[in-house]
């Protein structure tokens, strides 16, 4: 029998919106979040998803707010709404039992960015003596464990792109080995400034639709040029099934199943055959013990480049066919990058629970290469039994996480 | 010391360092505030900002009062 989690709480900051409830309706409907960045401006890529309206004073606790970065403001922002979704109340916890795992993969580079310029431009004392707390790639999950009092293994993962699925299959093992009854799981990232975002530029990953960014991310459709830069955090409360029915706690979804692999094949492209993307989505399947014709719906990585989506695609083609509903949210939300993934898994536990998949923005003209039943325009109403979500990061790492009701 | 120079130091310290205004009181001690040395290094960069003067390391500590603060960046010229 697999080893199954409960998807217990649900948090989302997102550029569709400020928690699960502003976000979901408008991923739901596909509509794009894409506009113009005035801290890009005059770079060859000048618009990006940024989350709107996020104050972080008004929203966060303002003694501590102002000693973290905005990634790790994102993933508090996260954390509290998804803890307080699962009906835990982090004051009167066993905190010694309670864990957290975040992903993240570019970190405080903004802030880093930021003090850089400061240090040249005015000297050291123009630099924070945050700077080290702030940029640290443990600060996410640090600071959601001195906000919300967890004292149990705490750490943030990375693998790129992947690194938001990373963090959910880490902390399942917390669950497995019986280390935390409860694990605070998922991905953030805010690194939109000109330097990170010039540098995808420079990779050729962005789109460069600069006329009508809203059209610019169009998952699987034949006019794509790159992905759209974006930013966000997702977490979910886990816990191990039968503690979760024991307390009645309400189950959004389950996380049945979990695979990971590596192309050990290049820095940034996907290995073309796609046998390592295939080999995590069979053992994620085996892992869950779903059989593929129990999968009717596939949150995808989607990143609206032209050799992730032919090649995921053909992948998918090849283990499941053509039967699920495919989706890729990142048209409406761009690619948030170590977020991605956790704000993925959280839409699919939602598209599991509701009976609803997402449509993919922009998706006005399927790519003939492409033979997938892609959820296109309009949000498709079915009944979704089992799901996975993919993501994929550069250096080849390749993670699936298997979803059930 | 000047009315004004406090009324600036307790905007910045509600504003920039998140202390609820209910908690501004002179004899309140830094610490308590939740200033601890780190903070105590970052508020020297905002109080040369805001008052163009200096704060050295060893002119506060998280031991003082809000009071005690006023008097050190009053007592370097500002006002």
């Amino acid at each position: 029998m697999s080893f199954e989690l409960a998807v217990t709480g649900l948090g989302m900051v997102s550029p569709a919106g400020i928690g699960v409830a502003a976000s979901w309706p408008r991923i739901v409907r596909g509509e794009p979040t894409a506009t113009p960045d005035p801290a890009l401006a005059g770079l060859p890529v000048d618009f990006s998803c940024r989350v709107p309206d996020f104050d972080p004073t008004e929203l966060l606790n303002p003694r501590t707010v102002w000693r973290q970065s905005r990634c790790t403001q994102l993933a508090l922002l996260a954390a509290g709404e998804a803890i307080a979704d699962a009906g835990l109340d982090h004051r009167t916890w066993d905190a010694t039992r309670v864990g957290v795992v975040i992903g993240n993969c570019l970190g405080g580079t903004a802030t880093f960015e930021q003090q850089h310029g400061a240090l040249h431009e005015q000297g050291t004392d123009a630099v924070t003596p945050l700077l080290i707390p702030l940029i640290g790639q443990s600060s996410p999950s640090g600071g959601i464990a001195i906000e919300f009092n967890a004292k149990g293994p705490s750490w943030s993962v990375g693998a790129a792109c992947a690194s938001g699925s990373l963090a959910l299959g880490s902390a399942r093992e917390l669950l497995r080995q019986g280390l935390c009854d409860v694990v605070i799981a998922g991905g953030t990232e805010s690194a939109l400034s000109p330097t990170i975002v010039t540098g995808f530029a420079r990779m050729g990953a962005l789109s460069t639709r600069r006329s009508d960014p809203g059209a610019a991310s169009r998952p699987f459709d034949v006019d794509r040029d790159g992905f759209v830069s974006a930013e966000g955090a997702g977490v979910v409360v886990l816990e191990r099934a039968e503690d979760a029915v024991a307390r009645r706690a309400h189950v959004h979804a389950r996380i049945s199943g979990y695979a990971m692999t590596t192309d050990s094949y290049h820095i940034s492209a996907p290995r073309p055959d796609g046998a390592e993307v295939e080999r995590a989505v069979r053992e994620a399947l085996a892992d869950a013990g779903v059989g593929v014709s129990d999968v009717d719906h596939v949150n995808a990585h989607g990143t609206s480049t032209k050799l992730n989506d032919l090649n995921e695609s053909a992948v998918l083609r090849r283990v499941l066919g053509d039967r699920p509903a495919v989706t890729s949210v990142k048209g409406a939300l761009g690619h948030s990058l170590a977020a991605a993934g956790a704000i993925e898994t959280v839409c699919t536990v939602l598209s599991v629970e509701h009976g609803v998949v997402p449509a993919t923005a922009n998706l006005d003209s399927q790519d003939p290469e492409i033979d997938l039943d892609l959820v296109a325009k309009v949000p498709r109403e079915i009944p979704v039994r089992a799901a996975i979500n993919n993501s994929f990061g550069f250096g080849g790492a390749n993670t699936v996480v298997v979803v059930t009701g | 010391m000047s009315a004004v120079l406090k009324d600036r130091l307790s905007d910045l310290l509600v504003n920039r360092f998140g202390v609820p205004q209910e908690e501004l009181r002179d004899d309140a001690r830094l610490t308590d505030l939740d200033l601890d040395s780190l903070a105590l290094v970052e508020l020297g960069m905002v109080v040369e900002n805001e008052f163009g003067v200096k704060i050295r390391e060893d002119d506060v500590s998280p031991e003082d009062t809000i009071a005690e603060l006023a008097v050190v960046i009053a007592g370097k010229g500002a006002s």
